[in-house]
């Protein structure tokens, strides 16, 4: 603990020596122009709006400067300082010093972003006296600092991990836009989610969503500026006001755990260099909770009558990338791989295995949240077969990964070898569906399939072969 | 003499690869420099690594201080600086700043934290530059900058990688002062450079690294005993050349460079007694010795001698 809080403050320090009146003066005068602008705004609107707050609408305005500046900013500040400490060699001076990984991961946390949450103290101050003066209901304090507090540490840690993973000849200059870039785009989407009734059970799984999701729970600024009034009745009938109750919790023990997996994920990565970034149960993990978090809220729209096929779209939709993240992590680098002899769930071992148990665990939380009506709904639409395919093509990615980290060496070759390859799996889908929805378009659109379904095939089988025979050129030169 | 740092059977191997450091072991006393000598790739950096607390040895023992470095690497760093080939510094803080971390992160408190910023500033000749960006620096003060943040904490061990590389000859000489100066107060030092003379000037111990494993080490004077053929010493006659070609070939002297016209020798001797004993039998058979002078160091020597048998 006492080095946690040595890294704490020195960390912070650095960051914001000498400058820390000055920050705080800035803070005070956003929190100024944050008032200013919700009284001109409500004094101008009075006509249109009765008794709009102005209170309440500079706390609206401080919240989402708030969690665009925590869920995007700050994770793309602390994913700059790593990439660059790492880069430039000072990462391992740091690692000289008597601080354990927690510890060094908490000063990063804190000191990279340090000088943004001084600017943020004034508007965080007005959102905590909005709370206290009951301009909203008083239970959406604790749930917005949960959510604030636990989806800011989760993004954060995840930025980290993204720096720590690249490269240290790689791109890492660009990490921070890719991560900004990311998260922001996250943000935007699960925002929009949090305003429509169908979809806001899923806009938890972004803390921006999920802050956005607690200010459309009630009567409010934000619930008058951004749902639709038709849609209104349905956000206050008594299944999404029970959700909306506990949606905050579900996504804050979300964030908690994920977060605890990637601080240990992330502790080993600043410890040393990893054979792999993620561990083979810490993947397993991550993707079971990413499936828990997006599947949870389809058992309330299924028994709420509005399950449709397009939600299932959305969960495959929404778990391919988390699929992709985690194999990737789990996959060991060329000089982890070695001879590729490691025990198959080992951070050394290929990711395949690992990648069956990741999709076997969605499948049984799926089942058990489900059940035979979720067996149901897939029987009835070739959902099943659709699931499978995507399943098995699914299983050609840690081929891809492990081949592209142990056979390719540089960054841009890796990268052109994954463009290359999401073409080609962009290509198999609408193969896969033809072949199994049934032909649309004649007997060349069928033979088009085909013929897609056979590449499918064969990359995955050339590059399987063309890993083995590596595998056993290793195996013969250790030996 | 107790030592301070003890390296026992030493190994590094990276997976499926040949081994970087193979059973090395070697130990240093407080108050002395241990230089680190071989080619690129012999394995020096990596033992520098490990003994930083960098890199998990795969097999053997280090101990510095009685601690465990291995399982008690977060002690282990309160006793040890590492200064590394090639490092970088936070070009936008002042050196002040700069030190004032580094002393946060090793718990200093604030009054004695300010104290020795001040005397290191002082002892490094930085104390004008304290509230400069560190960018602004030349590479000699950002090198002097680096020793001071390896030894903000005042550590038992300093490490150095490559510390001279492309510094000139006035920061090296500087350099050098200060590590002498350091050693003398108690500190112990290891050092792996290329500039064997600047080594031999400061270093008391050495390690010749070749392909991951040591192949000499101990004292400079006791190494340089074992070369074959010695040392090489140049020796400068102004009158009797013949008479000493006479004491040369009597005493099966192999002469590595002979100039009899300018009446220079260059030849290989053990040990200074035999230095003594030559030039006493020359000076007794008329030969007027002007100079007698080493034409490498003994470390130069040692390890010339190193190379060549490996390369054998």
């Amino acid at each position: 603990m006492q080095r946690i809080q040595t890294a704490l403050s020195a960390f912070s320090a650095r960051a914001t020596q000498g400058r820390r009146s000055v920050l705080l003066v800035y803070s005070g005068l956003l929190t100024l122009a944050l008032l200013g602008l919700a009284h001109l705004i409500a004094r101008e609107a009075v006509d249109e709006v009765p008794r709009l707050d102005a209170l309440a609408l500079a706390d609206m305005f401080a919240v989402m400067l708030l969690g665009g500046a925590l869920f995007v900013i700050a994770p793309a500040m602390v994913a700059a300082q790593v990439g660059e400490e790492r880069r430039s060699g000072t990462l391992d001076l740091l690692r000289t010093a008597p601080l354990s990984p927690t510890a060094l991961t908490v000063g990063f946390l804190s000191g990279a972003p340090a000088s943004l949450y001084l600017v943020l103290a004034g508007p965080l101050v007005l959102h905590v006296v909005a709370g206290v003066s009951g301009v909203y209901p008083l239970a959406v304090l604790p749930q917005s600092l949960l959510v604030l507090g636990l989806g800011a540490g989760a993004m954060m840690l995840l930025s980290m991990l993204a720096a720590l993973s690249i490269g240290r000849e790689g791109p890492a200059g660009a990490t921070p836009m890719l991560v900004a870039g990311a998260l922001g785009i996250a943000a935007m989407s699960t925002v929009g989610m949090a305003a429509d009734p169908g979809s806001a059970p899923w806009a938890h799984v972004h803390p921006a969503g999920a802050l956005a999701g607690i200010y459309c729970s009630f009567d409010g600024p934000y619930q008058h500026s951004f749902v639709s009034s038709w849609r209104l009745d349905r956000f206050r009938d008594a299944q999404s006001a029970s959700m909306q109750l506990i949606a905050p919790v579900f996504a804050g023990l979300v964030y908690l755990v994920g977060s605890a997996i990637l601080l240990v994920a992330a502790r080993r990565a600043l410890a040393g260099d990893p054979p792999s970034r993620l561990s083979k149960g810490e993947a397993i993990g991550l993707f079971t909770l990413a499936t828990l978090a997006i599947a949870v809220p389809l058992r309330v729209l299924l028994e709420a009558g509005m399950f449709d096929a397009g939600h299932l779209a959305g969960l495959a939709a929404a778990l391919v990338p988390v699929f992709i993240a985690c194999v990737i992590g789990a996959t060991p680098s060329a000089l982890g791989y070695g001879d590729g002899r490691a025990p198959r769930l080992s951070p050394r071992g290929a990711p395949l295995f690992a990648s069956v148990l990741m999709l076997g665990s969605a499948f049984v939380v799926l089942f058990m949240l489900f059940g035979h009506a979720f067996l149901a709904a897939l029987r009835g639409r070739h959902h099943m077969m659709i699931i499978a395919s995507f399943g098995l093509v699914g299983l050609t990615l840690p081929i891809y990964s492990l081949f592209s980290s142990t056979r390719l060496a540089t960054a841009a070759a890796r990268l052109s070898f994954w463009a290359a390859i999401s073409l080609m799996m962009t290509l198999q889908f609408p193969s896969l569906l033809t072949l199994i929805v049934g032909p649309r378009s004649g007997e060349v659109g069928v033979l088009l399939a085909k013929i897609g379904v056979v590449i499918g095939v064969l990359v995955p089988l050339i590059t399987a072969l063309r890993q083995r025979a590596s595998d056993r050129r290793l195996a013969g030169g250790a030996v | 003499m107790e030592k301070l740092l003890t390296v026992e059977g030493l190994r590094l191997r990276y997976e499926g690869a040949t081994e970087a450091v193979a059973d090395v072991s070697f130990s240093i006393a407080a108050g002395s420099i241990f230089a680190l000598v071989g080619p690129n790739g012999a394995g020096k950096t990596s033992i520098l690594r490990m003994l930083a607390t960098l890199q998990a040895p795969t097999a053997g023992s280090i101990r510095l201080a009685g601690v465990d470095l291995v399982a008690d690497a977060a002690e282990a760093r309160r006793r040890l600086g590492f200064l590394p080939d090639n490092f970088s510094l936070y070009d936008r803080m002042s050196p002040v700043d700069y030190l004032d971390f580094w002393a946060r992160l090793y718990d200093i408190a604030p009054r004695e934290r300010r104290g020795r910023i001040d005397a290191l500033l002082e002892e490094l000749g930085l104390t004008e530059k304290r509230g400069a960006s560190i960018g602004s620096l030349s590479r000699g003060m950002r090198q002097r900058l680096g020793l001071g943040r390896a030894l903000i904490h005042e550590p038992k061990l300093l490490l150095l990688d490559e510390p001279a590389s492309a510094l000139d000859p006035a920061a090296r000489e500087r350099l050098q002062a200060l590590l002498i100066r350091w050693k003398r107060r108690g500190l112990a030092i290891v050092i792996s450079s290329h500039i064997l003379p600047d080594l031999a000037a400061i270093a008391d111990a050495v390690g010749i690294m070749e392909r991951g494993r040591m192949v000499q080490s101990g004292s400079i004077s006791e190494v340089a005993r074992d070369v074959e053929g010695g040392q090489v010493y140049r020796i400068e006659l102004v009158g009797g050349i013949d008479r000493a070609r006479k004491v040369f070939e009597e005493r099966g002297v192999n002469l590595r460079v002979a100039e009899p016209e300018a009446g220079c020798f260059e030849l290989p001797l053990g040990s200074e007694d035999e230095v003594a004993a030559l030039v006493e039998a020359l000076v007794l058979r008329g030969a007027r010795v002007r100079a007698v002078r080493p034409r490498e160091s003994a470390l130069e020597a040692v390890y010339r001698a190193s190379a060549v048998a490996e390369v054998a």
